[in-house]
């Protein structure tokens, strides 16, 4: 038996739990890539929140609203996945949502920000930043890391929005964009509002317990790799020094001209999407850096047949078997319709895998 | 001097140079060039330029989208003047990101480069319901363009075209999508006119499914 399926073993049961809280206590203070080696096999985070909802049959609205609920609900996914890392449905409409963003909430399905209401300086300074405690959705997302932590002694992993993604919803992404060359100043000052509320939010996280943060930055993507470091890297910095958790940092689609400056943020992991070809990826990134991906969440976990599904899993272990920093996952966040089968023959294939 | 001042607005495109295209453009006029020529030699070419840089990652959306603020400066001072002459655009192309999807930015670069190719665009934003493109196309709109980057909301795109045959208008209308979530063979199978893979192939696209050189 590896180290993490103890930990796994341990950490699901309320009567080890005097065994398990020290375990994760002491956690806290090991670097990511030391725990992935000390693991003794591939741990696996599957990204699946959001099908962890569809399997318990409530709808993803009441889950996001309702801490108690989205707890139920993941703590039903921890056991029918046997998880050994528990971690929450991310929803990166939480922070402009605080900040004054409408938000459609869909029943079944992620929620988005329909508009972007602010546009100029002026607009800018007179945002407040939200108090994680007042905000209803801060506080449920909060409330369900409180829970988890108090009944599993398991590595819990959650997280939020990064700078420039919450920026670019304040103002729009294609606004973001373009001030990023047009208007650099109010940019800067909006991003300097946007980490200040990003850092409230996850410095709630961790008081509720997370052993790691995670943060999404998505709209990252579209930048160059020079203006990654001024308008995301340089905040992400900044925000990953503020966090006393180690931080996976997030960028979805093909973020392979970012790598560079994603690793001079500081993060201790980066979890990359299916575009980016891991292996070769890995011999340019530290080994104090843990690499996380990349399942290719349509194609494979979506549309794929279980079959498949084992195949392309195995076919991406074998391929990063020589680098002992990297955890199994899939690219991105699992979409609800993903079959229950198929998240199953991806993690039971890390598990097996030697 | 006509063709520096011709030059100098193609490069002012490409490098994105705002707040004196409107200038250029006048001193350009004023020395003689016909606007048809500022809109195909300057502004056209340019934007195609672009569109080759983003392709080769010389470029990225920041740099595209601020090169098109750029011509649009420029366009602004050409408008009336083709407008009064008789220049008719290419077509008219309604342009939106399906109901349920947020992601716009690939639409807007598509129709960016369309109308640097001279097309007038009528942009619908994101989250557009099925019946607003079907408005549209009743409103004369030679064609529908449509994005998806969601496997979610990509049935969207089938549910718009049905909604065009129920009201006779399907025939008059050629419709185009693309976006992260669909591909040629989706496009077959939802009986769409055709698929573009990035913003040049949008242009060719529109072009050779309504004849235009
Ligand atoms: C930035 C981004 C976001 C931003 C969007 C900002 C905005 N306002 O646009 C935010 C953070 C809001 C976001 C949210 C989400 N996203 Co997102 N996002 C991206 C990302 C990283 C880049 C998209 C982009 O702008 N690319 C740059 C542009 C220039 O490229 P493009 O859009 O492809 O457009 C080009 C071509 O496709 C083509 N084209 C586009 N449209 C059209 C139309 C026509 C007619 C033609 C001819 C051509 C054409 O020309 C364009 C120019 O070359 C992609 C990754 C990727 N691989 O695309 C994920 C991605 C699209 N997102 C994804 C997901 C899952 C989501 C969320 C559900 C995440 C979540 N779990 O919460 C939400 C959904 C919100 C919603 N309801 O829409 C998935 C979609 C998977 C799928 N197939 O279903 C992707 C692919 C990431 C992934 N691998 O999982 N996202």
């Amino acid at each position: 038996m590896a180290l993490i399926d103890i930990i796994g073993w341990v950490g699901k049961r309320r009567w080890a739990r005097p065994v398990g809280v020290p375990m994760m206590l002491a956690a806290r203070r090991i670097p990511l890539a030391t725990m992935v080696r000390l693991a003794g096999r591939r741990i696996c985070i599957p990204s699946a929140g959001y099908s962890a909802i569809a399997l318990s049959g409530t709808s993803v609205r009441d889950n996001l609203c309702d801490g108690a609920l989205m707890f139920e609900t993941l703590a039903g996914a921890i056991e029918r996945f046997g998880l050994e890392v528990d971690g929450t449905a991310s929803d990166l409409t939480i922070e402009p949502g605080a900040c004054g963003c409408p938000v459609t909430m869909p029943d079944n399905d992620t929620p988005y920000v329909s508009e972007h209401p602010f546009s100029t300086l002026e607009d800018i300074r007179a945002l407040q930043v939200p108090d994680p405690l007042a905000d209803p959705r801060m506080r449920a997302m909060t409330e369900t890391v409180r829970l988890l932590s108090k009944r599993f002694a398991l590595l819990t992993v959650a997280g939020g929005s990064g700078p420039f993604t919450l920026a670019a919803e304040l103002i729009g992404a294609s606004e973001a964009a373009m001030n990023t060359v047009m208007e650099p100043a109010l940019m800067h000052e909006l991003l300097e509002y946007c980490t200040r509320v990003c850092s409230a939010y996850l410095a709630a996280i961790v008081r509720a317990g997370a052993e790691v943060i995670l943060i999404g930055e998505p709209t990252a993507a579209i930048l160059s790799p020079a203006s990654y470091k001024e308008f995301s890297g340089a905040y992400t910095k900044r925000l990953i020094d503020s966090i006393p958790r180690p931080v996976i940092l997030h960028i979805c689609g093909d973020a392979g001209h970012l790598l560079e400056g994603m690793c001079a943020t500081g993060a201790q992991g980066l979890s990359l999407d299916a575009p980016v070809d891991l292996p070769s990826v890995a011999q340019s990134v530290p080994r104090d850096v843990v690499l996380i991906g990349n399942l290719d969440t349509v194609s494979v976990l979506l549309e794929g047949t279980p079959e498949r599904v084992r195949e392309s899993t195995t076919a991406m272990l074998e391929s990063m078997r020589p680098y002992k920093n990297y955890v199994a996952s899939s690219g991105c966040d699992l979409s609800y319709n993903t079959p229950v089968e198929n998240i199953v023959a991806m993690i039971e294939t890390v598990r097996g895998f030697r | 001097m006509e063709d520096d001042l011709l030059t100098g607005i193609k490069a002012g495109v490409v490098a994105g140079r705002l707040g004196g295209m409107g200038d250029m453009t006048r001193a350009a006029l004023d020395t003689g060039v016909p606007a048809a020529d500022i809109m195909s030699l300057g502004l056209i070419e340019a934007m195609s330029i672009v569109g080759e840089k983003f392709e080769k990652k010389e470029y990225f959306v920041p740099e595209v989208l601020v090169s098109a603020r750029a011509m649009h400066e420029s366009m602004d001072v050409l408008r009336p003047l083709l407008e009064a002459s008789g220049v008719e655009p290419l077509a008219r192309v309604t342009m939106g990101t399906v109901k349920g999807d947020l992601h716009d930015i690939g639409k807007d670069i598509v129709s960016i480069v369309l109308t640097g190719a001279g097309f007038e665009v009528q942009s619908l934003g994101a989250d557009v319901p099925s019946e607003k493109f079907v408005e549209a196309a009743a409103g004369g709109a030679g064609v529908v363009g449509m994005s998806s980057l969601l496997t979610t909301t990509r049935p969207r795109m089938a549910e718009v075209i049905r909604l065009l045959e129920e009201r006779g208008l399907r025939d008059g209308v050629k419709v185009i999508i693309g976006g992260a979530a669909v591909t040629e063979g989706f496009a077959n199978e939802i009986g769409a006119d055709g698929y573009g893979a990035d913003a040049a192939q949008a242009v060719r696209l529109v072009k050779s499914l309504l004849g235009i050189q």
